[in-house]
């Protein structure tokens, strides 16, 4: 009985040691230091304010990219979803071990390799001297290359390539766990099989929906290489301007109060979007 | 009875250009590192290898990798050691301790990036860490949270009677945990320790607020010549990094219920 009731409590003391100095403390000085003042030698200074987080909450110029940077957020986390769902169905449904593997490894390359490989790589496509450029412009069809990366579009579309594979297996993973026997009992009571996946397919596979959106919607929230890459610096998003604040204009403050804010609006919008999945999902909650 | 009613042809046609559209630019990336213009190409004209010799003389392309190798192996063996202890705790503790714990060594999957760089930028500038070390300490933060999940999914699965035979039998718990639990849980270990050498040799979120102009990783550098106009020996690394990526993920035995344990 030893054996079940020997908790190693220690085992946690080199973890919380370690994470609770180069990682809680260096995130509380950076989230403090958004309440301290700017200042040009040493770049944080050591008197308190709310100035940082006044100026950003009430300058229409800050607000809009807020505004911008959620709409990129919704737009992709939606967009993931539609494309997510048809390929979860169909790695479902794949009946080669082998096939799927290599399926598999397609939709996870492009969140294993280095963002900045995957960013790149649509540059080769889409960027001014891209392919696709070249292609139009030895067709005749345009004359001089078009900016078809630097702009809002172009940043969700790479966005979507870069994190619809967590939805992806988010929902294949769903669509794996759901019991066979519910299909078999929908069509023993006479449901069509199209009926059978409205009614048990999809349902049961919105935990998975759920736990995809929470992870693509917090991951667009927060990606500023890819907006940096494609977005040259025509795109203005809450993450871009934080490294902006950062490297460029070096007010480390300004910086630690926009990543507060961020980091608010992200556990958020998490919550909200949690309360809204579980209000519907009540019903499957009570299930499990 | 079918157990999987066939799929409706469109929803095939979709998942099909869903994956044709994922390989693309990967596809790409790597034809367009064979082209004999001075420019990246795409479709290439001709075939050279040239570019990936060209790799080799240059200097701060060879030095980023070399030190993202090293630093990714620092990360993962660090990463290994106390994502193990975290996940022995995590598998045995209850209550609000447990809650604590685990936010605190979950919390760099789900902070934003921009956040936590800034915060080692911050501190480590003062600390005089912005170098290597520096580098190294960063990955291991983000690394744990990959291996403990990989460990402590395997604990969760294991078979809880094998260590208590180890007890009845008289084994102390330190015996118990070295020669039965360790073990079993060394697949846990090495994908997890994997998966965290992919991810912080191919991170640069994290890297870019750490990084030098004398110590930057590979995907830094890749990062910063970006911007200028690109030379095909850049594709080419992307090029090696994606095939060398992919060859690590098909090695892994069930790279998909790995992703799974790390961002379900």
């Amino acid at each position: 009985m030893s054996a079940r009731r020997y908790r190693p409590d220690w085992a946690a003391v080199p973890v919380v040691a370690f994470l609770g100095v180069f990682f809680a403390l260096p995130i509380a000085a950076a989230l403090l230091a958004g309440f301290l003042k700017y200042d040009p030698i040493i770049l944080v200074g050591r008197e308190f304010t709310f100035a940082n987080y006044v100026r950003f909450l009430t300058d229409w110029f800050y607000l809009r990219v807020f505004v911008d940077t959620l709409v990129i957020a919704v737009l992709v986390t939606a967009a993931s979803v539609v494309i997510a769902y048809p390929v979860a169905l169909h790695l479902h449904h794949v009946a080669s071990s082998r096939t799927r593997t290599f399926l598999i490894l397609i939709i996870l390359l492009p969140v294993m390799v280095s963002y900045v490989v995957t960013a790149f790589a649509w540059v080769v496509i889409l960027g001014r001297n891209g392919f696709v450029n070249q292609a139009l412009m030895a067709t005749g069809l345009l004359e001089r290359p078009m900016a078809l990366l630097s702009r809002p579009s172009g940043v969700v579309i790479v966005l979507i390539y870069t994190f619809a594979p967590f939805m992806v297996m988010n929902i294949y993973a769903a669509l794996e766990a759901i019991d066979r026997s519910l299909l078999r009992a929908a069509a023993v009571l006479g449901a069509t099989p199209r009926a059978a996946f409205w009614s048990v397919t999809v349902p049961m596979s919105l935990p998975g929906v759920l736990s995809g959106t929470l992870l693509v919607f917090a991951l667009s929230l927060g990606a500023f290489v890819t907006p940096m890459i494609i977005g040259g610096n025509q795109v203005k998003t809450v993450p871009v301007m934080i490294y902006n604040f950062v490297s460029g204009v070096f007010d480390w403050p300004g910086a630690g109060a926009m990543a507060g804010l961020l980091l608010v609006l992200s556990y958020g919008c998490n919550y909200i979007i949690s309360l809204i999945f579980h209000r519907r999902l009540a019903w499957l909650k009570n299930q499990r | 009875m079918a157990e999987k009613p066939a799929l409706s042809p469109g929803v095939v046609l979709a998942a099909v250009v869903v994956y044709a559209l994922f390989i693309l630019p990967m596809f790409v990336t790597v034809a367009a590192s064979f082209t004999q213009t001075q420019t990246v190409q795409f479709p290439p004209r001709g075939f050279t290898l040239q570019w990936y010799g060209e790799i080799l003389n240059d200097r701060e392309l060879m030095d980023g990798m070399a030190l993202s190798a090293a630093i990714a192996l620092c990360a993962a063996a660090a990463a290994s050691v106390l994502g193990t202890l975290g996940a022995l705790y995590l598998a045995r503790a209850d209550g609000v301790r447990r809650e604590l714990f685990q936010s605190l060594a979950l919390a760099p999957l789900t902070i934003p990036h921009v956040l936590i760089g800034l915060a080692f930028l911050m501190t480590f500038s003062s600390l005089g860490l912005i170098n290597a070390y520096g580098l190294a300490l960063a990955h291991v933060v983000i690394c744990v949270p990959y291996v403990m999940r990989s460990v402590l999914s395997i604990l969760m699965a294991g078979d809880a009677s094998l260590p208590r035979a180890a007890a009845v039998l008289g084994a102390s718990p330190i015996r118990t945990l070295i020669h039965v639990t360790l073990p079993s849980v060394r697949p846990g270990i090495i994908s997890g320790a994997v998966f965290a050498y992919l991810v912080s040799f191919n991170n640069v979120s994290i890297s870019m607020f750490v990084s030098s102009p004398r110590t930057a990783t590979l995907p830094v550098v890749i990062f910063n010549r970006i911007d200028y106009v690109p030379n095909p020996s850049i594709v080419a690394v992307a090029a090696l990094m994606i095939l060398a990526t992919s060859l690590i993920l098909l090695a892994l035995d069930k790279a998909f219920a790995l992703f799974r344990t790390m961002f379900g």
